[in-house]
């Protein structure tokens, strides 16, 4: 459900405490990830470009678990949520 | 049991366990069926199988790249709605694409400890080595969780990894199992025959039931299950 620039989850069991823990997504059209996800190295670090370190951009470790349940809000406004949101 | 006897009856199996499975109920909010028979008009009731019922209370963890990580969150999950923080023995039911996803990720894991190496490589009598084990369980922490692999989440579910870990504990207070299964007293399982004209060989005198050189055989029974904690319960799928 949309609301201006806030998407707001909801569950279609509704309030039971179900929850989901989801990694980024790959798009099942071209198998990549969306460009806010990068891949981690080794020790679950994300590998970043010098550039990509300086641009102020914020990303999202392909690791990275995002819970959600009924009434998780994401603020589209907020870049670091609209960034989760775009992972999922 | 001739051959034709034998296919039936594994097909009536097949559809049965498939339907235990994965039905979803054709009862609308008046609890009345959506489908009857077209010759009698007599409702046929389907009530919700295993997957279903718990679909509306699991947990679920959608993976990109099976790790050690994700099943660590599915026990935790699993312990936090469990009557013990340890001594948790949970069983994962997957689908082939999970099986070898888990045996990939813990081969992974296995391989940066120093294990002894057979667990990885050993070498046979004609002087091949053979590479790789069968894992068939993880442990941490006091709770384990054994995996076992079943062909009919294959066919619903494809190439994606997808797995359903249940709590079986019977309930401490009541006694009562888990999962239960239900049908008519005596109504599990009928088969009938129906004869033409020759009999079920094609060659006989006697009594038939009908005037076609041919016969017919029929199963049918009632099943329905029942999840009595459906909220003990965990579903894994690769997104």
């Amino acid at each position: 459900m949309t609301d201006g620039n806030y998407i707001i989850i909801r569950s279609v069991f509704g309030k039971v405490g179900q929850k989901y823990y989801l990694n980024p997504a790959r798009d099942p059209m071209t198998k990549r990830f969306p460009p806010c996800v990068k891949h981690v190295d080794s020790k679950g670090d994300m590998i970043l470009t010098e550039a990509e370190k300086n641009s102020g951009e914020v990303y999202i470790p392909e690791d990275e678990v995002i819970i959600i349940e009924d009434g998780t809000t994401f603020n589209l406004e907020d870049k670091y949520e609209a960034a989760r949101w775009q992972a999922i | 049991m001739d051959k034709v006897e034998d296919n039936l009856l594994k097909n009536f199996m097949y559809v049965k366990n498939q339907g235990l499975l994965f039905n979803k109920t054709n009862i609308d909010v008046n609890g009345k069926p959506t489908i009857q028979d077209p010759d009698t008009n007599r409702p046929i009731y389907i009530g919700d199988g295993i997957i279903p019922q718990i679909e509306r209370f699991a947990s679920k963890y959608g993976y990109n790249k099976l790790t050690v990580q994700v099943m660590q969150t599915a026990i935790n999950m699993m312990c936090q709605k469990a009557e013990n923080p340890t001594g948790n023995k949970f069983i994962f039911v997957v689908n082939e694409a999970l099986w070898n996803q888990i045996q990939l990720a813990l081969s992974e894991w296995l391989a940066r400890f120093n294990t002894c190496g057979t667990y990885l490589w050993s070498k046979e009598a004609n002087g091949y080595v053979k590479v790789g084990a069968t894992f068939s369980t993880y442990e941490i922490g006091g709770n384990e969780i054994t995996f076992k692999v079943d062909r009919s989440l294959s066919r619903e579910y494809g190439d994606k990894g997808y797995g359903v870990m249940i709590d079986l504990t019977a309930d401490k207070a009541s006694g009562q199992p888990a999962i239960c299964a239900f049908t008519f007293k005596g109504g599990e399982f009928i088969s009938s025959k129906y004869p033409g004209v020759g009999g079920l060989d094609g060659l006989s005198s006697g009594i038939v039931s009908s005037p076609v050189a041919g016969s017919k055989l029929i199963i049918h029974g009632y099943a329905g299950v029942g999840v009595f904690s459906p909220y003990r319960s965990f579903i894994l799928f690769e997104n």
